[in-house]
């Protein structure tokens, strides 16, 4: 019901037309802290009220903020029934915009598909780069990843190697490796899967968050499948099986699930009302994952402990 | 799984100020999710009109005081192995604490189930919060607790004014108060002293402007936890929660300043060792990332109440489970039935409550501040803040049409404004419409009222939609997302409602299902919105009951028991039915209760919306009191299918002309009356009735709406003084008979047949009826009066082809004489159902179902085998600058009963039931300056000083305060209303919590059943 800046600007929203069902949205306005990337990633918005702001902090409305970005919005809509229709139905395509329906429809069906886009290319970073200091290496494969997650990793005094979501050989010298989150269908990033098999066979330290979960389980040899009901929300409880034995409310933006079968991989995590696979380790590689996101921002910070986790895992093995 | 087989809940007794129905609720929650395991139940608590008090709940039920002798009996009777302490407001809770430190618990092996009493005590004291804070690390505002006033005085010197000064071990803030120098914290600290139950303070800098928010956290025994609801107050700090308009979810913080109230609420909730349910308020900085954890309620509150009406997620459910060992992720969320609790809830709406004060009734002129004042409130759903807002403002039902547009919001002159946000009164947001209406900006408006100006936009959003309609330039849909009704709007354009309802459309039917739409939810919550076009789907209902509404003096939770019966009833016979309600307090806003809830408002345009979306519902308007009484005409006319007697039969009981026509008609006597159209008429005709008389003016200035006149000089005094009287507002005198006994009788008929229980009052008429004590059965009246009562109330029930519920108040003198008829359900009926054994609600619905009640004899009269007695209770400690005293008014926010084998034993118990009050050991004031009371107050003062020590003011002089602050005086009986004389001494007990007995018949009973007590009555904790 709260983040807003941090959605639109996260990029695995490319591509995507984003219905808020909390009825307001714009409060607090929008300010730099907020923003998990250089800009609005989502391609609109639809809200029922765009509201004028009041924080100490804000610098301008999501108003002004949408239409400095010329990304368009849409307002007064019944996003309720909205949320249940695509709950029903599915994700589905869409458009927006001042033109007659039948109009938007003949350049919906017109556009591409969402599903035969590959968005990270659109939002992974272009060259290497590196960030923080700190003995240990981490390299982190953007495929359109959070600041947040960047910010974990810094606050806990390791060092990043950004690299190209294409190129993620250039991070293998790094004594662990991260495959971010990003947008669009894990099945066209099959070049990713290959290097990350590869990788595997280093036998160092391995962590991937939502797409990147995915990705590894793909390069692993599990099966990714389409939820009947997408997890779309900062609520929603993941119960960890093996590390703590605790049930923590998490953050969730995926479309797809995981299906480890044959793969060596054991969920670690899963989401009790449906079953769903929230988080994966590997019988005998350093390999984790999470479907959530641990990062949160927007929502609960119960499972920033993955991080931490991650790093001594990545320290023992490192001998540091 | 739980070890646990027999289990003891303590409810929260009677109804005041800052303890309502929202224990019900939750107690009633508890005893279901405790059944459902296979446990069985005791429920102490006196309260009878609870709904909790049904033996379909709970196995057992005590009708006994919460007092730690009488639950001690319960345990030693029932050897309960736990106890839940957390579904009872502060009053089980500290009955819990006193019953494990006084070694209760220990001896008899009771283990307490939920939160452990060490982390109660951690949360409770404030000294041992800020120590727990201190060391997990979590930030408090600069404070110190004091244990006198001197050294409250230094620490507030060492802060730095201003500073709130708080009270140990109280409940809903009492005592509490904003000092901005060393004089105001001088004059009140006293208080705050005498009303703390461990004699401490606390002394805190003033977060003056700063955001309060709220979050509802549930944790198990294995440490897992959510932080379920997040409340924002639209006041600033200083505000107490009960007093503050409160939004959810969270409308201004960011997500970062979000995360970190909920760690801070988790932290909270960890280092009290919570088991269960308990909230967390957290002082949120305006203008910069500070935060700081206030407090912390490890229990079922007020807030937990409406946090589950908010989010649509069942706290006390929950936390009773929590509570039997179970995990978050074990049980099941009830609104989805098909994901685990373990969640935090998405709204896709926004709610408003809104608290009713009745400052103007107990003449209390202060602003509102960090002790809560308000008796009641109603909580509004929207799509958007201005439609949840509007709709709150209207439910709370002071006559205000929403934010603008109403009396009180055109009356107001601009100085009153002005004074009326400089004061921070009661209903602000009324007053900074009108400001803003005269041309205030925002700014302006914050200079006075430090509440966020998110919310302030919404008050000059609603009042610059107003002036644009007043210019006749209007979008009827974009009114309507604002929340006007169809009446607000027809008023300024000085058009029909009618006219209005065509030219908008429906609204939509929404559900409320925890998840916003993201998962399906087998989910029957619902509200009406303009925030939205589509119907989320829905099966009709065959009977609509009409809820209540907000509490108020006079209406409370005895309506909500009849709205929720009923519905049971009805359900019971095969039929789907529905509530409409809005009171977030109650269990008839359980979703869980009913086939369909609306959470709505409770006017005409609202049911007919309803009755649109249902089809042929049939609508049933007279079980929750006054409110349903108003809308007859109206849905009649709109053509709603109304349930029970007709419209036609209550406009005649209603129509003083009409009514006593009728009983002319039916030959039975009422005490001769007129209206008068101007003073001289007033006094012309008094002479002919005789004094003395009772005046009820229908134009009420201030608070007082009735008065009894002895002379000439008192009725015109009072008419000067109290009234607006003139051809358009007449006022009623009727002739007043003091010597009668007051009695009544609660009826169900069929139009033919009748069920009636004729009950007593105690005290004299000129004492209105909700504040009498009530006995069943009659026990002074005798046997040819109780007849004529009953033959009475059946000619009127038959002449007025009554179908349902009827209450008829008698005075008896020299005869039978009929006060006035209500035909709807009345206070009395869950006391007369429980007492009687025959619950009231079950006879309605055969009347509603059948046509007629299954009864041989035309007349049925019940009485019980057991002395009963229904006492009052007052709030007047909680009600600061109240005048205390009985009159034709009603003051009292709660009841109680108990019964006895003797009238004596069910008399102290009953009236033991209500707090503050202790059977006296040692010295009583006892005194009047009301010649009508003297003699009555002389014999219990003879009585009383066989025993002990008794008193008049004139015996101690200034002597009188100072012992009754330090606690030395066991009880105060006077009677009269006479501030003048003795407002220092009534308002010095009520503020020590002294118990006061303001009526010189029941100080008799009193004393007498006193003396019966001290040479030996026995006071037995018998089950019901």
């Amino acid at each position: 019901m709260v983040g807003y800046p941090q959605v639109l600007t996260d990029p695995s929203y490319k591509g995507q037309i984003v219905t808020f069902t909390m009825p307001l949205i714009g409060n607090y306005g929008v300010s730099e802290d907020q923003l998990e990337s250089d800009g609005i990633k989502a391609e609109g918005v639809v809200v029922f009220e765009a509201t004028a702001p009041s924080h100490y902090k804000s610098v301008m409305s999501l108003h002004e903020w949408l239409a400095a970005e010329g990304v368009p919005g849409i307002a007064r809509v019944d996003t309720r029934a909205l949320a249940i229709r695509l709950r029903e139905h599915g994700v589905m395509m869409g458009a927006l915009g001042p033109e007659e329906p039948g109009e938007l429809l003949r350049r919906l069906k017109a556009s591409p598909r969402y599903d035969e886009v590959n968005y990270v290319d659109l939002v992974s970073v272009k060259e290497p780069k590196e960030m923080g200091e700190g003995r240990l290496c981490i390299g982190v494969v953007d495929c359109g990843v959070k600041r947040s997650i960047l910010a974990e990793f810094l606050k806990r005094g390791v060092r990043l190697k950004v690299v190209p979501c294409r190129r993620p050989e250039l991070a293998f010298d790094c004594d662990a490796l991260f495959i971010s989150n990003g947008p669009g269908n894990p099945r066209l990033l099959g070049f990713l899967a290959e290097r990350v098999r590869q990788y595997v066979e280093y036998k160092k330290p391995l962590l991937g968050v939502c797409l990147g979960h995915q990705v590894i389980a793909m390069a692993l040899g599990a099966d990714v499948y389409k939820l009947k009901f997408g997890h779309r929300a900062s609520n929603k409880p993941v119960r960890d099986l093996r590390f703590t034995g605790k049930t923590y409310i998490t953050v969730h933006n995926h479309g797809y699930a995981v299906d480890p079968k044959g793969s060596g991989l054991k969920a670690w995590a899963i989401q009790p009302d449906d079953g769903t696979v929230e988080g994966l380790f590997h019988e005998s590689l350093p390999v984790l994952t999470t479907q959530f996101h641990p990062e949160a921002s927007p929502g609960p910070h119960d499972t920033r402990w993955v991080f931490d986790m991650f790093v001594k895992l990545a320290e023992r093995h490192a001998g540091r | 799984m739980p070890d646990v087989k027999k289990i003891l809940v303590i409810g929260s007794g009677a109804i005041k100020v800052a303890e309502a129905a929202e224990f019900d609720y939750s107690g009633s929650q508890a005893l279901k999710a405790f059944r459902e395991e296979g446990i069985e139940t005791v429920l102490v608590n006196p309260n009878i009109a609870t709904i909790q008090t049904s033996k379909l709940l709970a196995d057992k039920v005590y009708f006994v005081p919460i007092q730690r002798r009488f639950l001690v009996e319960v345990i030693e009777r029932e050897r309960p192995d736990a106890v839940a302490c957390g579904f009872g407001g502060q009053t089980a809770l500290s009955a819990c604490v006193d019953l494990h430190d006084s070694g209760a618990l220990g001896k008899y092996g009771v283990k307490v189930v939920g939160t452990p009493v060490s982390g109660i005590k951690r949360a409770l004291s404030r000294d041992l919060f800020q120590k727990a804070m201190r060391e997990v690390g979590i930030p408090i505002p600069p404070s110190a607790a004091a244990k006198t006033p001197e050294e409250a005085l230094e620490t507030a010197r060492a802060i730095g004014y201003p500073v709130v000064v708080r009270v140990s071990f109280n409940l809903g803030g009492a005592g509490a108060f904003v000092a901005r120098s060393e004089a105001e914290l001088k004059a009140r600290v006293y208080k705050a002293f005498a009303q703390s139950a461990i004699g401490e303070v606390l002394v805190e800098k003033y977060l003056e402007g700063w955001k309060e928010v709220e979050f509802e956290v549930v944790r198990d025994a294995y440490d897992n936890v959510a932080a379920v609801v997040c409340m924002e107050n639209v006041d600033p700090m200083g505000v107490h929660t009960g007093d503050s308009i409160v939004v959810a979810p969270c409308l201004t913080l960011t997500d970062e300043e979000y995360q970190k109230a909920r760690n801070i609420s988790i932290g909270v909730a960890k280092a009290i060792e919570l088991v269960g349910e308990g909230n967390v308020q957290v002082a949120v900085n305006h203008a910069g990332p500070e935060q700081y954890a206030i407090e912390t309620n490890p229990r079922m509150s007020r807030s937990s109440a409406l946090a589950s009406k908010a989010s649509g997620y069942p706290l006390a459910y929950i936390a009773a489970k929590l509570a039997l060992g179970y995990r978050l992720d074990e049980v099941l969320n009830q609104v989805t039935k098909r994901t685990v609790a373990a969640f935090e809830p998405a709204l896709d709406y926004i709610v408003v409550k809104h608290p009713r004060w009745e400052h103007d009734r107990f003449g209390i002129s202060e602003g509102l501040g960090p002790e809560m004042m308000s008796i009641g409130e109603a909580m509004g759903i929207g799509r958007s803040l201005e439609e949840a807002w509007q709709k709150a403002v209207r439910m709370i039902d002071i006559g205000e049409p929403g934010l603008v547009g109403g009396r009180m919001f055109k009356e107001l002159t601009p100085e009153e404004a002005r004074r009326c946000l400089a004061e921070y009164k009661p209903y602000w947001p009324i007053c900074v419409a009108k400001a803003m209406y005269l041309g205030a900006s925002v700014d302006e408006v914050y200079s006075y009222v430090k509440a966020d100006r998110f919310f302030l936009r919404a008050i000059q959003r609603v009042v610059e939609a107003y002036k644009a309609l007043e210019r006749g330039e209007y979008d009827i849909e974009e009114l309507k997302v604002l929340g006007f009704s169809d009446r607000q709007i027809a008023e300024a354009l000085g058009r029909g409602e009618d006219e209005v309802r065509r030219m908008r459309r429906r609204p939509a039917v929404k559900k409320i299902d925890t998840l916003a739409g993201e998962w399906p939810a087998e989910t029957n919550y619902l509200y009406l919105t303009y925030g939205g076009v589509y119907d989320d789907e829905e099966t009709p209902t065959d009977f609509l009951v009409v809820g209540a509404g907000v509490f108020r003096i006079g209406v409370s939770v005895e309506f909500d028991w009849s709205t929720v019966n009923l519905a049971q009833e009805l359900r019971n016979r095969g039929f789907k039915v529905g509530i409409l309600n809005y009171n977030p307090e109650t269990v008839s806003t359980d979703w869980d209760v009913v086939d369909k809830l609306y959470f709505d408002e409770i006017t005409r345009e609202r049911i007919v919306d309803i009755a649109e979306k249902e089809g042929g519902v049939t609508v049933v308007l007279y079980a929750g009191g006054q409110i349903g009484q108003r809308l007859y005409k109206e849905l009649e006319a709109a053509g709603v299918k109304i349930g029970g007697t007709r419209p036609r039969s209550i406009d005649m009981a209603e129509d003083r002309g009409k009514f006593s026509e009728l009983l002319e008609k039916l030959g039975v006597r009422q005490p001769p009356w007129f209206a008068a159209r101007s003073i001289e008429e007033a006094v012309k005709l008094a002479e002919d009735l005789g004094y003395p008389v009772l005046v009820r003016p229908s134009y009420v200035l201030g608070g007082t709406y009735m008065a009894v006149a002895y002379n000439k000089e008192e009725l015109v005094g009072f008419l000067k003084r109290a009234a607006k009287i003139s051809g358009e507002h007449p006022a009623v005198v009727s002739k007043f008979m003091p010597r009668g006994v007051e009695a009544e009788v609660d009826a169900v008929s069929d139009g033919v047949k009748l069920v009636a229980t004729p009950i007593e009052h105690i005290e004299p008429p000129g004492v209105h009826s909700g504040d009498s004590t009530m006995v069943l059965p009659p026990r002074r009246l005798e046997e040819w009066a109780v007849k004529k009562m009953a033959e009475a109330v059946h000619r009127i029930a038959r002449e007025l082809e009554v179908k349902g519920p009827l209450n008829v108040q008698f005075i008896v003198y020299d005869d039978v004489y009929i006060i006035e008829a209500n035909l709807r359900v009345s206070r009395s009926m869950p006391f007369v159902s429980k007492a009687t054994g025959i619950n009231y609600m079950s006879l309605v619905a055969d009347v509603l179902v059948n046509g007629k009640l299954a009864v041989d004899e035309e007349v049925v009269t019940l009485r019980p085998s057991k002395w009963w007695v229904k006492s009052p209770q007052f709030s007047w400690s909680r009600l600061r600058g109240a005048y205390p005293r009985l009159g034709p008014v009603m003051y009292s926010t709660g009841e109680v009963a108990s019964n006895g084998a003797v009238f004596e034993e069910a008399l102290l118990k009953s009236w033991l039931s209500a707090t503050p009050n202790k059977i006296p050991t040692r010295n009583a004031l006892v005194y009047t300056y009301d010649r009508h009371h003297a003699e009555l107050l002389a014999q219990a003062a003879s009585l009383l000083s066989t025993r002990f020590q008794v008193y008049t003011p004139e015996d101690l002089g200034e002597e009188a305060a100072e012992m009754l602050k330090w606690r030395k005086i066991d009880m105060v009986m006077t009677a009269g209303d006479t501030p003048d004389r003795d407002f220092h001494i009534r308002r010095t007990a009520a503020d020590t919590n002294t118990p006061l007995v303001l009526d010189s018949t029941l100080a008799l009973e009193l004393a007498k059943a006193f003396l019966w007590y001290y040479n030996n009555g026995k006071l037995e904790a018998a089950p019901w």
